[in-house]
């Protein structure tokens, strides 16, 4: 019992991350493609609870920001007026889910009044909506991309182990051969010759397709052995006198099988694949602007000088470690779980 | 035809299945690597299976039992040889063609614990033989309770998931899954092994009452000749991948004519009181 | 020897496999190293089609195969088109500078991995073993890329590491010993970086990998003789531990490999990593082809030896490969 509220703990919480970063409209105050050119590089502000005269407010509020004149993307606090946080405000629109019009944001701030939470960029772009909107890019490009990824494997590591024979040589052989170059090498070179030149969301499939293709090998051959195995049993055979065709067992009784080692994998494959987009998006093979991703955020931080006046542009990898963290708490539990069952 | 009929009348009874010729021999190791293993599971075997009789098929293990069995229900093809169903050979039929004939020829395994998938409910079990076959849920559903009910195995054991079962119960679930497709013939390889004997007796009275409802043809796959004494009208005896005898049971044991079968009854342990046929079954009334 | 001999036939399939997959997809996929320039208006199509006869990009595939095969016997590996030279000895200067890196990064860190992993085994559960597993897990799950750029804020803020590049400015101008020193302050940072990243996974299975031998009888009868730790350690258990542990070797050159192309490229570390990049953005065939070979020659030859290694290592397996 203990073990089962571990898991749903931590599911909890990568499902109440999922559901901020997918309502990223709602939770952030702007839109993730709109500039402000004259803010740009604003260092994350302030919430205050304490004005200049000493009077406490409830609501927090921010100062405006006054850049420096003299240097390029500094700025100071103009103690005159303030902004209070609003929340539930009505804001630019976004759309939920692709579905349908949404205007309402968590919180913001009258105009003129900016709340920039994570600073800006150098085109003046909020860098907390981005972070939430990159997110989107990001998880879904590691879940999209494991699904494919696991669904290949058991279809191939499936038909492998079934059939054995010829099927079974060429299919293995196929997977030694991605197994032999180094994950990168290959990722990279797939991503090489597919067009640069595409639209965002194109590029979006295109690169989670290629992440979750490349990588079947290793778990088709965990489940292949799990099919070899499992094709033995007596309820198979007796399946097969029923007059099952072989679609059948392998869907009905086989591939079950192999569920538990699916769900470990897909446990361990989606973080890693979320890095995969985030390096390929880094390096600008990924998705381009304008869309966010917290690889192209952070691909500004290959030029030092932005790395170390504008340290706000690296929050992107300070999100990165928590959601592995939780994964990897998850495949521990998964694998736990299945070799309790397995007893 | 009933069953005193074909004991009395040998010229009219009806064969339902007959082997003629069968062999089979199994290969392994690598052929490119010149280390390959042979072994000759059937060779020549001829048989014949009397409509609505109890056949029994005895014989040490090795003896080639599980592979005829596999063969008779068409699970295997050998490698030379025929099967005759009515007449027809089977061997040389088409998929389609035998999708008709399969459901005719089941097989009951030994081990029916491990014949069940886990995931399934109990009446899932028994539905799947349907399933596979593409009848309708409603119908499937009716189809496999009466089965079970058949098999003495009451509506509030559908939703059991067949691990919580007894032994017992699980046989009979595996008996109703049998059923539930209206089979000709039964093939039982090695089921009765491993059952306590109180079980084990109501399982073969269940059996009997099957068969006579429906004029069921039996073969029993066994090593334990006495039970098979009590039960089958002809036993046929195996070795090492052929038949060495077949004869009806009660002269099988007044007058054993191979080596091999007065092997077999000579391991046989001797009960104190002389035998009769079916003592074994001479049974109290039970509960599962 | 039979054993070795059949290896490396298998190796060489291998190779030859992954070389063919590699080509028919590049000529499969849309697009070549023309079709960038393709968009520029001012070339005409006469041009274009000069040019691709030139690099011979418009003949069939298994001809454009052979030719390469015939160049990579030569020891060029095909020709790159950015840099109008060939790729070998390209290839070359960039593989000795990842080595540079790699070799190094990968010595440091198992042999972190073995002293933390097995001190970690030997306080199994104890206050010692938590924190290190603790501080594991901690770097386990941050990804190269946060170790990376984290380390180069350090770095710049510092400015105790010189980041960027595996020169200064003033290279040329330093003695022999400057020089020495210049490129050794440029190689701490990326070799940091990379023990880093691969040194989680490899202490996590030394620590289960000896907690497992630390377990079995044969052990704990040595332990009782009053075998010390250190010779215990050294002579008895990690000899047993020897067969996950290479397997795992092997495995760990890969992800090396993997993880060197992107710290490369973040401290513009001239290794193939930069190159490799390069040759994608501008779809240089053959500098592509050459590099991926290149990587997974090294990755073939390390597999190749860990399983020699292994061979020796483990009698089980000169008994199951015995015809």
């Amino acid at each position: 019992m203990k073990h089962v509220s571990k898991l749903s703990t931590i599911a909890a919480v990568l499902v109440s991350v999922h559901l901020i970063v997918f309502c990223a409209g709602f939770f952030g105050p702007y839109d993730y493609a709109t500039q402000d050119r004259s803010y740009p590089y604003a260092p994350p502000m302030h919430l205050h609870f304490i004005d200049n005269n000493g009077g406490f407010h409830f609501r927090p509020f921010v100062y405006a920001l006054v850049a420096n004149q003299n240097i390029f993307g500094s700025y100071t606090e103009g103690k005159d007026r303030i902004y209070p946080v609003s929340f539930l405000v009505a804001g630019s629109k976004y759309r939920v889910f692709g579905l349908f019009d949404c205007q309402t944001h968590l919180f913001s701030v009258a105009s003129p009044g900016r709340i920039f939470l994570f600073g800006t960029d150098g085109y003046g772009r909020d860098q907390f909506t981005r972070l939430l909107y990159g997110g989107q890019i990001s998880l879904l490009a590691g879940l999209l991309a494991t699904v494919i990824c696991i669904v290949t494997a058991m279809s191939l590591g499936g038909i492998a182990g079934y059939f054995g024979g010829w099927v079974d040589v060429v299919i293995m052989r196929v997977a030694e051969l991605f197994l032999a170059m180094p994950w990168y090498y290959l990722l990279f070179a797939a991503r090489a010759f597919l067009p640069l030149t595409i639209t965002p969301l194109l590029t979006f499939f295109l690169v989670v397709a290629t992440i979750g293709l490349v990588g079947w090998a290793r778990p088709a051959r965990l489940i292949r052995g799990v099919v070899l195995s499992g094709r033995e049993r007596n309820y198979v055979h007796a399946a097969r006198g029923f007059g099952a065709s072989p679609w059948y067992l392998l869907r009905i009784h086989i591939l079950p099988q192999a569920y538990d080692v699916a769900l470990t994998q897909t446990a361990l494959l989606i973080p890693q694949y979320i890095l995969a987009e985030v390096a390929l998006s880094f390096l600008g093979l990924g998705v381009t602007e304008p869309t966010a991703s917290w690889g192209n955020m952070l691909g500004t931080l290959q030029q030092y000088h932005v790395l170390v006046s504008y340290w706000w542009m690296a929050l992107p990898v300070v999100m990165l470690a928590p959601i592995s963290f939780c994964y990897y708490l998850l495949a521990s539990e998964l694998r736990k779980r299945s070799n309790v069952v397995a007893l | 035809m009933t069953i005193e009929g074909t004991m009395n009348k040998q010229e009219q009874k009806e064969v339902l299945v007959e082997a003629c010729g069968l062999s089979k021999s199994y290969a392994w190791g690598n052929p490119w690597l010149h280390n390959n293993k042979k072994s000759q599971a059937l060779l020549n075997v001829s048989l014949k299976v009397i409509k609505g009789s109890i056949l029994a098929v005895v014989g040490e293990s090795g003896s080639g039992k599980s592979t005829l069995a596999r063969m008779l229900v068409l699970h295997e093809k050998p490698d030379a040889g025929s099967i005759l169903l009515d007449g027809m050979d089977v061997i040389k039929m088409l998929p389609e063609q035998l999708c008709g004939f399969r459901p005719q020829m089941q097989l009951m395994h030994q081990d029916a614990s491990t014949s069940f998938n886990p995931r399934f409910n109990a009446v899932e079990c028994v539905e799947e033989p349907l399933l596979i076959k593409g009848v309708k849920q409603i119908d499937r559903h009716k189809l496999a309770l009466e089965s079970m009910e058949l098999s003495g195995l009451t509506g509030q054991f559908a939703d059991r998931s067949p691990l919580e079962l007894s032994r017992g119960q699980r046989q009979r679930l595996a008996i109703a899954r049998v059923l539930v497709l209206k089979p000709k013939l039964i093939i039982f390889d090695e089921s009765l092994s491993g059952l306590d004997l109180l079980t084990q007796s109501h399982i073969v009275r269940l059996l009997l009452d099957l068969r006579q409802r429906y004029d069921l043809t039996y073969v029993f796959i066994s090593h334990d000749l006495s039970l098979m004494g009590d039960i089958a009208e002809r036993i046929a005896v195996m070795k090492d991948g052929g038949i060495v005898e077949e004869q009806e049971s009660t002269h099988l044991f007044s007058a054993p004519q191979h080596v091999e079968t007065c092997k077999l009854l000579s391991a046989v342990p001797r009960m104190s009181q002389p035998r009769e046929p079916g003592h074994r079954l001479a049974l109290q009334e039970g509960s599962l | 020897m039979r054993f070795i001999a059949r290896r490396l036939i298998h190796s060489f399939f291998l190779l030859i496999g992954v070389t063919v997959l590699l080509f028919s997809f590049f000529h499969l996929a849309p697009g070549d190293y023309l079709t960038d320039i393709q968009m520029n208006p001012q070339i005409s199509t006469a041009t274009l089609n000069g040019l691709r006869e030139q690099y011979g990009l418009n003949q069939s595939l298994p001809t454009q195969y052979v030719r390469w095969l015939g160049s990579v016997a030569r020891g060029e590996f095909g020709y790159s088109f950015t840099y109008n030279a060939p790729v070998g000895p390209l290839l070359a200067v960039r593989l000795r500078n990842t080595l540079m890196l790699t070799a190094p990064a990968l010595a440091f860190a198992w042999v972190l991995a073995l002293c933390f992993g097995c001190w970690s085994a030997w306080n199994h559960n104890q206050w010692v073993d938590q924190l290190i597993s603790g501080g594991n897990t901690f770097l386990l799950v941050m990804p190269d890329l946060s170790i990376a750029l984290l380390l180069l804020l350090l770095a710049l803020h510092s400015g105790w590491f010189s980041v960027g590049g595996m020169n200064s400015v003033n290279y040329e101008g330093l003695s022999w010993v400057g020089k020495l020193k210049d490129v050794f302050s440029h190689f701490t940072l990326p070799v940091l970086v990379l023990t880093l990243s691969s040194l989680p996974v490899l202490l996590r299975h030394v620590r289960s990998a000896v907690i497992e031998v630390l377990d079995t009888p044969y052990i704990q009868a040595a332990r009782g003789h009053g075998i010390g730790p250190g010779r215990l350690l050294l002579r008895h258990v990690l000899p047993a531990a020897a067969n996950p542990l290479l397997s795992l070797f092997g495995l760990s050159i890969a992800s090396m490999l993997s993880g060197s192309l992107l710290i490369e490229v973040i401290m513009s570390w001239p290794g193939i990593g930069p190159l490799f990049l390069e040759a994608v953005f501008a779809r240089d065939l053959y500098v592509i082809l050459g590099s991926v070979i290149i990587s997974t020659l090294i990755l073939a030859l390390s597999s190749l030896l860990v399983d020699g290694l292994l061979y020796f290592a483990d009698p089980r397996i000169r008994l199951e490969t015995k015809p």
